[in-house]
């Protein structure tokens, strides 16, 4: 099992609750990670949204660049001892450009902008074949 | 010293002004920290993010011991002045330019 699948075990998320696939890159030094996820066809969500016209919904291409931002703070830190994922405090300037199809497989890339006191800052994007799809900004605080 | 206060009170006011909107809570010096809503860890790491984006990259610079007691200052303030005035004390005298 490589560094990245290690991290990706590490995700507290249950598998219904997951909502990234695969860590494609990371990078320590400019503290940015991306992962994909591929939204299935069948996905049971798109029985209800919407059934006359399924899309993603917005509310979860936030979880996934949080998740992301989960990822990115896991690989970033994993030899702190105790090493856990931040928990949300805020999300601002959410920005949901183009609408996400049943097929589509979405590029999350999160990177931390700054931190105090355990609070950190992430900007996270979500990309579509290279086209900004969705973008917003987090705040997180580390509790161990 | 007092020019990088008064350039960390605008960008005070500005926070606040975003936050609170103009004309709910009129800014000044010495309003309390707690009216412009400075009142807990997550508002107050707001409010320093604003003046990273004006003079850089200076808290993440701080060791983890010099954050807390940054962080501890801060919660000692009572007044808008005196918040900038740590402010300027602990990050904005290395990041500014001038």
């Amino acid at each position: 099992m490589n560094d990245f699948n290690n991290i990706l075990e590490k995700l507290p998320h249950g598998k219904d609750f997951r909502f990234v696939d695969k860590i494609v890159e990371a990078s320590s030094l400019n503290k940015t990670l991306t992962a994909s996820y591929t939204i299935g066809p069948a996905n049971a969500i798109f029985a209800s949204h919407f059934p006359e016209f399924p899309i993603w919904p917005g509310v979860l291409i936030l979880e996934g660049m949080a998740q992301t931002a989960g990822l990115l703070s896991l690989y970033l830190f994993k030899d702190e001892p105790g090493n856990s994922i931040p928990l949300l405090a805020k999300i601002y300037n959410a920005r949901f450009i183009t609408p996400v199809l049943p097929g589509a497989t979405i590029h999350y890339t999160a990177t931390i902008e700054g931190g105090f006191v355990g609070m950190i800052k992430f900007r996270c994007t979500a990309t579509i074949d290279n086209s900004l799809a969705a973008e917003a900004k987090f705040l997180a605080k580390k509790y161990l | 010293m007092n020019t990088i206060k008064e350039e960390a009170l605008h960008i005070l006011e500005k926070w606040s002004q975003d936050v609170n909107g103009t004309s709910r809570v009129p800014f000044s010096p010495s309003i309390s920290r707690e009216e412009i809503g400075l009142i807990d860890s997550l508002a107050i790491t707001e409010a320093l993010f604003s003046f990273e984006e004006k003079f850089g990259d200076t808290i993440s610079k701080l060791t983890s011991e010099q954050q807390r007691m940054f962080f501890a200052d801060l919660q000692k303030t009572a007044t808008a002045e005196e918040f900038c005035e740590v402010v300027a004390t602990y990050i904005m005298e290395e990041g500014s330019d001038k």
